[in-house]
């Protein structure tokens, strides 16, 4: 090795090594000023159906290739929480979920396991939503979660959930991606892709004894999704997260995506007219570092489909 | 028809087996339909609880045909319900099958039965039956049973419920009494003993020829109704229930199925093959028990509300059992709602009447399963709309007990649940950020979510049960306050507000 080239490399890999050791922010504006040609951190979509604003928005990020490689078990998480129409709002759209699996697939997933506990029965929150059919007609796999069985005990590395039951799936898969519907929430606030992630565990009744906002957010230490794909097409604004009437339901079209959890669900707080830092669980989140709150400090690209 | 000996032998080798086949499907298929609480599986279950006897006698209507097909064929062909249809007597006969084949010595001349003759004084079962008594009806132990020995070996006997032991406990000793004696329980059950009644004139039935009988006793031994008496060449043709296995035990081939010759019938036999006039007022009471449990219920499932005012009670029953007095009068306690429904909440009580039970789950807004499958019309099939607008019972919140005022943090499961917004989050007050329960009873339909999902310790609520079931006026409206409180929308009209 040339003395020059030694030079260089000793200083990029310095240079690498310290700009890990800046706050995440300043990260991601250093490596913005690095790289300006670099992917969003964040699209923001609107005016077209969930499934082209998907294409158009995983394109912009890069790809789904960054974030799912060939040969690996991913799993989906949408919320199918309940027995409701689709054009209630409650369940994340059934179009938009299989989009994601299918783009999954292309990229090559070994296999594409689709993940939620219900809050009602499963068989009718699964059938009703039509997530079960879209999932099926696609070449997912509905990851039963009916049962204590598929659950493990893990321990928490959080303030407020030291240990919980999560899916085994989460246990096994490569990758996370967290498909939500933003809604608004009579208990959390709001239910996007953090609050999401509470259909991954087995009993929802320990976060509401324990602090629900805490746990909510506390949920990522124990499994962080590498994808976020907030489905804002139609909006449940009041009466959250069941809702059941139509006058509550504000046709949005829109549809936020992001690596970072936190990111995702700011963007989708703002969507629905509520500050980020107001919501408990993603003030927590960020003030954790699981992700940048201030969208100021990110790379956003917005898109009108 | 075959001839000789050995070809009728193996005529009826083959007839007995295709019966067989056919008991047994229908005893697999009843105990899947009692366990599996899969939706696939709801259309399959109420058809075939609609065609069992006893539900359809308590509803009538237009399943009063399925009545009157069953008893016609048992007046005309004898008791084939009870040979192929009902499967408790096929347990039965199971259990004392494989008892046969796996006892050896001193046990198996013990397990070996001879002819039995029961005793007159079981018509009192009808009399009884027919004024409510549900102990005895054949569904009712069947279904207790089979979800009894489930819930028993999924939950252990620790953890059991009493009354899921007894069901398993009643189930289990008729079983036993099958393994030593065979379908004694047949003799008990009022539904085969008015079918019996029914059954005792047919022109059709088990002929034994004595001229050809040699009183070898392998009919005798093999009968699984105990109902042949190889010694005196006697049958007792209102127990038989067709299963053909003495025709072909016979070694000589005298006995066969066919039309029964009335020509040496005396009139002792004639009495003795009409019976009594007691007997037949018994069935006559217990097939039109309709009116007669009505009159029961107030002596034999007493302290029960029956007013037209809706009234609270200790139980919360099934939407659309309407009032706790008619729905004592129809239920026949077979637990086919206990199976059909989704979330698993309906549970047995000390009085055979179901009952809605809300520790591990509540009963779904969108779902009238135990309706559907009801087989006595005890549960009205209601339409999906006028169930979302059934009270079953009325929750009571205590909002000192709610996690949101004893230790100042979200939650909102209970307002989450709600199906009719009875429950709603609102602000806690003017400088907190935290938002707490208000409920507002009118739109409450008691379908126990609040209670099931709510953290506090005690509970923040209290469900009771109400009779007559009344209807509520739906989902609740929204509040202008409501519309105060939801921030406006930043980005209704399309840009982006970041």
């Amino acid at each position: 090795m040339e003395r020059r080239e030694f030079l260089k490399k000793t200083l990029s890999v310095g240079v690498g090594a310290g700009a890990l050791l800046l706050p995440r922010g300043l990260r991601a504006g250093v490596s913005r000023a690095m790289a300006e040609d670099s992917p969003p951190d964040l699209v923001a979509l609107r005016g077209s159906s969930p499934a082209a604003m998907f294409d158009r928005g995983i394109a912009a990020l890069g790809g789904i290739g960054r974030f799912v490689k060939s040969g690996q078990t991913v799993v989906v998480k949408p919320n199918v929480s309940w027995d409701v129409a689709e054009n209630a709002a409650a369940n994340t759209s059934p179009e938009l979920v299989a989009r994601v699996i299918k783009h999954c697939l292309d990229a090559g997933a070994k296999r594409v396991l689709v993940l939620d506990h219900s809050i009602e029965y499963w068989e009718r929150s699964w059938n009703g939503s039509g997530i079960a059919a879209a999932v099926k007609a696609v070449g997912g796999v509905h990851a039963p979660a009916e049962s204590q069985g598929y659950y493990q005990k893990i321990d928490v590395a959080g303030s407020t959930l030291k240990s919980t039951q999560i899916h085994e799936s989460l246990l096994e898969c490569d990758v996370l991606v967290s498909v939500p519907v933003l809604k608004h929430h009579g208990g959390a606030g709001v239910s996007i892709a953090i609050k999401n992630l509470m259909g991954c565990i087995w009993n929802r009744n320990e976060y509401h004894s324990k602090g629900l906002q805490a746990c909510i957010a506390d949920f990522l230490h124990a499994r962080k999704p590498g994808l976020n794909v907030v489905d804002a097409c139609r909006v449940i604004t009041r009466h959250g997260p069941r809702g059941g009437s139509q006058e509550d339901v504000v046709t949005m079209n829109a549809q936020i995506i992001s690596p970072d959890i936190v990111a995702a669900d700011a963007a989708s707080a703002k969507l629905l007219g509520r500050e980020p830092s107001d919501i408990g669980h993603i003030r927590l989140a960020a003030e954790a570092g699981f992700g940048q709150i201030d969208l100021t400090k990110l790379k956003i690209e917005r898109l009108a489909v | 028809m075959p001839v000789t000996a050995k070809a009728k032998r193996r005529h009826y080798r083959i007839l007995a087996w295709l019966r067989w086949v056919i008991a047994l499907s229908a005893l697999f298929l009843s105990i899947r339909v009692f366990t599996s609480s899969l939706l696939q599986w709801q259309g399959l279950r109420a058809d075939y609880m609609r065609v069992q006897f006893s539900g359809a006698l308590v509803r009538g209507g237009p399943l009063a045909a399925a009545v009157l097909g069953w008893l016609a064929i048992a007046v005309l062909f004898g008791r084939w319900y009870c040979g192929f249809i009902c499967p408790l007597g096929t347990a039965q006969e199971a259990v004392r099958k494989v008892s046969a084949l796996a006892a050896r010595g001193k046990l198996k001349k013990f397990l070996t039965p001879k002819f039995i003759s029961p005793w007159r004084q079981r018509y009192i079962i009808l009399i009884l039956a027919a004024l409510g008594l549900k102990a005895f009806e054949p569904m009712a132990i069947f279904g207790h049973g089979v979800r009894g020995f489930f819930a028993f070996a999924a939950e252990g006997l620790a953890a059991a419920a009493p009354l899921v032991l007894r069901g398993a406990a009643v189930f289990t000793a008729v079983l036993l009494f099958a393994a030593a004696r065979g379908r004694r329980f047949c003799d008990w059950c009022p539904v085969g003993i008015v079918f019996g009644l029914c059954s005792r004139a047919a022109p059709f039935g088990i002929r034994l020829n004595r001229d050809a009988c040699v009183t070898c006793g392998n009919c005798e031994k093999a009968c699984p109704m105990n109902c042949v008496d190889a010694k005196h060449g006697r049958l007792d043709r209102d127990r038989c229930v067709i299963c053909l296995i003495c025709a072909k035990s016979c070694v000589v081939g005298a006995l066969d199925y066919g039309l029964v010759s009335t020509v040496d019938v005396g009139r002792r036999t004639f009495l003795r093959k009409t019976g009594n006039l007691a007997a037949y007022a018994a069935g006559l009471a217990y097939l039109s028990g309709h009116p007669l449990r009505r009159l029961g219920r107030s002596f034999l499932i007493n302290r029960l509300s029956t007013g037209s005012e809706p009234a609270f009670i200790d139980r919360v029953l099934p939407p659309g059992a309407r009032n706790i007095g008619r729905f004592a009068g129809h239920c026949i306690s077979c637990l086919a709602c206990a199976a059909a429904c989704p979330v698993g909440i309906i549970q047995a009580s000390e009085r055979y009447l179901p009952y809605l039970d809300y520790t591990y789950g509540y009963c779904q807004y969108n779902c009238v399963e135990c309706g559907n499958v009801c087989p006595a019309g005890a549960i009205h099939s209601l339409p999906r709309e006028e169930k979302q607008r059934t009270r079953i019972a009325l929750s009571e919140f205590t909002r000192p007990n709610c996690v949101v005022i004893t230790r100042a943090q979200s939650c909102g499961a209970c307002a989450e649940v709600c199906p009719t917004r009875a429950l709603r989050m609102a602000p806690l007050g003017d400088d907190s950020p935290l938002t707490v329960p208000k409920f507002d009873a009118e739109y409450c339909i008691g379908c126990g979510g609040c209670l099931n999902v709510c953290p506090a310790e005690p509970k923040a609520f209290v469900m009771r049960g109400v009779s007559p079931q009344p209807a509520t006026p739906g989902m609740r409206p929204t509040l202008p306050e409501e519309s105060a409180e939801t921030p406006p929308l930043p980005s209704a009209d399309g840009g982006f507000p970041f």
